[in-house]
């Protein structure tokens, strides 16, 4: 034990208190402290003055402040003194080892010449100073550096984060905002309908809507996507955190879709997601469209997931019997089945931008044409032919209705009234919106009269009609289908009648984009008796959209 | 420290290591927002049809899968045995028995679950006569030769017009008039087939130009519009032509149909 009392930190016993085991041993007392053992010794004092060498040094690099991490400087700390310890530990294994009886090596001890006192050797020397060093620069490091200082400080800078929202308005419907989703993650599934469509028949206009979508936030939105959403409902009753789950509740009103929006089948993957968590279970058991309940195997929720949480099935939208797009039967005719979604699949859907004056087909029959014109029916009025019914129409300029879709130049534009037709070429393109169109030379239709005509005709494009009726792959269980998340449509920016940039910023800060967006029964261009669509009659397709913005 | 407690250290820094970069991405986060517009919807109508014969029951077209809205037996028009040239083109007021009549009413209605139902579209409404078949009367003693529905066609079931267009002269007298009721008193003031401004009077050769222009649904013959839910009521006439004195009409049977059609 009295090796180790020379080995205390304090600074003082350092060249001082230390070598009394360099004394000449006392009369009767063993010689313990011979050349030989000395040897020993000496690599005992380096370990030791190593360990606290080690220590001062990490304990300086601790204080210092230069480790900002407090796992890590807790463990830096935790290491100093482990090496503290172990390196005394190991001096006292040393040293105990060592101890022999004095009679173990009298004649060593008598034959060797005394040694001469060395205070300090040059290892000792060094790691002394490198203790030194340690102690210099935990307690005063920081004024060893200049006399002269300068200095300059930068107190309360920020951090803010920006924000990306999105407003969408349906015609003149209040704004929808992003912000105030019930999902608690910027995402409203609620926004207003865009139609509701009642008995409509093929081949003939339905209606449209305009959608404009804003970005409402701070940030500018490198990518803007429309896409079809997965079979999907909103959460109504949260779910615990812990707790067991055997089934989701849904919203049968006022949240969002009425019900499940879709089919659900048996081992579908369904994902919950509310704010930052969001977990995937798994139907147990199929649900049918408007369902108010998805049973799924039981699992232990990972979060909390407040009502209103999102619901989404992430194995739908591979075929026409599971799309978002589903159809019911309002009335049962006997031939009219649901079954694979029949109105779905035989209506077309049409979104065409109209920002600023520039057209751009983004999906429908027509979809990317060169002029940015989607094949969207008109059904206006002419508003200069008055009301005497004694017009005839021949090759001129009509004054119309503002149109509610396009004409295509050299489509044949039909004025119908009463049983009279007259049919005639547009003699240009004329877009969503124009009130007027010129057409060229006319035929009067087999059996129809001319000069009878008034502001009580409707103006009709058929070769729009026809072009839809041919259309196959832009009905809405295909826009389910090929355009769901996986597939979204980047909205790239559109500078001309169907020229779109192929990269740049989507959406603005505080900018606007505007569209028109359709959908018409298809009618059929087969030869009678094959045109027959009833299987189509009293059903009503219900579907959803999906406009999205990203940073 | 062993080589296996500085595996472990290491081991355990490189679990450290990646549990921090996935925290690291999650600093990252993508800002985004999104909206959604659910329940857009789109929903078809239906044109749904009923006939009756003289006020008989209403013959509904089938609201099934195999037949998908259309009935091909409904009650037949008339069955007279032993007409005979008429002496003036002025139809006879009913009941008479020297023409044939059937009195229409049609319907734009269905029979759903039980319950007659109104459509809910407008049509038009059409009709077209898909054969009408010419064969000798049993038990006549004498047939004239002369095919009644389309004089110059061979006798027999399913034997049609050669073109679309008028037959040759020489067949029965065909009108069909549009009245106001049901009580078939009031005609409208206009002939339905053949198209005269007035009420429709027995005209020759009007059978065989019926037949031979309108005998199938790409060849129809149009009667207008008719609302969703609404009546209509047409009279039928056949007769033998005012001036057939040739007997070439005589001892032969017309059999024919009318198919009613409603589209949107």
């Amino acid at each position: 034990m009295k090796n180790l009392q020379t080995y205390k930190l304090g600074a003082i016993s350092i060249g001082t208190g230390g070598p009394r085991h360099s004394r000449p041993a006392p009369s009767g007392e063993p010689a313990t402290d011979q050349p030989a053992p000395r040897a020993t010794g000496r690599a005992k004092q380096l370990l030791a003055l190593l360990a606290l060498t080690v220590v001062a040094t990490l304990t300086a690099v601790e204080a210092s402040g230069a480790i900002h991490n407090g796992f890590v400087r807790l463990a830096t700390f935790g290491a100093a003194i482990f090496v503290a310890a172990g390196g005394l530990a190991a001096v006292a294994v040393a040293s105990s080892g060592r101890r022999r009886p004095a009679s173990a090596a009298p004649a060593v001890a008598a034959a060797a010449p005394a040694a001469p006192r060395k205070r300090f050797s040059a290892p000792k020397a060094i790691l002394m100073l490198m203790m030194l060093m340690g102690v210099v620069a935990y307690f005063g490091g920081a004024g060893t550096f200049a006399g002269f200082t300068a200095q300059t400080s930068n107190p309360n800078s920020t951090l803010g984060s920006g924000s990306l929202l999105i407003q969408n308005t349906v015609n003149a419907n209040p704004v929808c905002e992003s912000k105030t989703g019930e999902s608690n993650n910027n995402v409203n599934a609620n926004c207003t309908a865009l139609f509701s469509f009642t008995n409509q028949e093929p081949g003939v206009f339905s209606g449209v809507s305009t959608v404009t979508i804003k970005n409402s936030g701070t940030l500018p939105a490198s990518a803007m996507y429309l896409w079809a959403p997965y079979a999907n409902g909103v959460l109504s009753s949260t779910i615990t955190s812990g707790n067991n789950v055997t089934s989701l509740s849904l919203y049968a009103s006022g949240h969002g879709p009425a019900g499940l929006e879709g089919t659900v089948n048996s081992g579908d993957h369904i994902l919950v997601t509310y704010g930052g968590a969001s977990q995937t279970f798994v139907a147990s058991a199929g649900a049918a469209p408007g369902a108010t309940t998805i049973s799924v195997n039981s699992l232990a929720a990972t979060a909390t997931y407040q009502a209103g949480a999102t619901v989404e099935d992430l194995d739908s939208n591979t075929s026409a019997a599971n799309t978002n797009c589903y159809d019911t039967q309002l009335v049962n005719l006997g031939f009219n089945s649901t079954t694979n979604n029949p109105l779905c699949s035989g209506s077309v859907l049409f979104v065409q931008e109209t920002t600023g004056g520039f057209n751009y087909c983004w999906w429908g029959s027509g979809a990317g044409a060169a002029n940015g014109q989607c094949d969207a029916p008109i059904s206006s009025n002419p508003t200069g032919l008055g009301t005497s019914a004694n017009q005839t129409i021949a090759a001129g300029t009509y004054a119309v209705s503002a149109l509610k879709g396009n004409v295509k130049s050299g489509d044949t534009v039909a004025f119908t009234e009463g049983a009279n037709q007259v049919t005639c070429p547009a003699s240009s393109d004329y877009y969503y919106g124009a009130t007027s169109i010129t057409v060229g030379a006319c035929t009067l239709r087999s059996g129809s009269v001319n000069g009878v005509f008034d502001n009580n005709a409707i103006v009709t494009d058929t070769s729009v009609l026809t072009r839809i009726g041919n259309d196959t792959t832009h009905n809405i269980s295909k826009f389910d289908q090929t355009a769901g998340y996986a597939n979204k449509i980047e909205l790239t920016p559109v500078t001309a009648n169907g020229t779109k940039t192929p990269n740049g910023t989507d959406l603005a800060s505080n900018a606007t984009r505007t569209f028109v967006v359709g959908v018409v029964i298809a009618g059929s261009n087969a030869a009678a008796p094959a045109n027959a669509q009833n299987q189509l009659q009293q059903l009503k397709s219900t579907f959803g959209l999906v406009w999205h913005i990203d940073q | 420290m062993s080589s296996k407690t500085l595996k472990k250290l290491l081991l355990s820094l490189i679990v450290v290591g990646i549990l921090a970069s996935f925290t690291a991405r999650g600093t990252f986060a993508v800002l985004n927002g999104s909206t959604n517009h659910p329940g857009n919807s789109i929903a078809s109508g239906s044109i749904l049809m009923a006939n009756s014969v003289g006020g008989g029951a209403s013959c509904y077209s089938d609201l099934t899968a195999v037949n998908k809205n259309v009935n091909t037996s409904c009650t037949q028009l008339f069955s007279t045995g032993f007409l005979y040239p008429i002496t003036t083109s002025t139809p006879p007021a009913t009941p008479q028995t020297t023409v044939a009549y059937a009195d229409m009413t049609i319907k734009s209605v269905g029979i759903v679950g039980g319950t007659p139902t109104n459509s809910t579209l407008p049509a038009t409404l059409m009709v077209y006569m898909p054969n009408c078949d010419a064969a000798a009367t049993t038990g006549a003693g004498f047939s004239g030769g002369t095919n009644p529905c389309c004089p110059g066609d061979a006798f027999g079931a399913g034997v049609l017009p050669g073109s679309v267009g008028d037959c040759p002269t020489g067949s029965l007298d065909f009108f069909i008039q549009e009245y106001t009721s049901s009580a078939f008193t009031t005609p409208l003031s206009s002939c339905a087939y053949p198209v005269q401004a007035s009420s429709c009077t027995f005209l020759d050769d009007t059978l065989g130009k019926f037949f031979g222009n309108y005998h199938d649904i790409t060849h129809y013959f149009s009667l207008g519009s008719i609302a969703a839910g609404a009546t209509r009521y047409f009279r039928i006439g056949v007769a033998e032509p005012i001036d057939n004195t040739s007997n070439n009409l005589q001892g032969e049977t017309a059999t024919l149909s009318l198919y009613w059609h409603m589209e949107q």
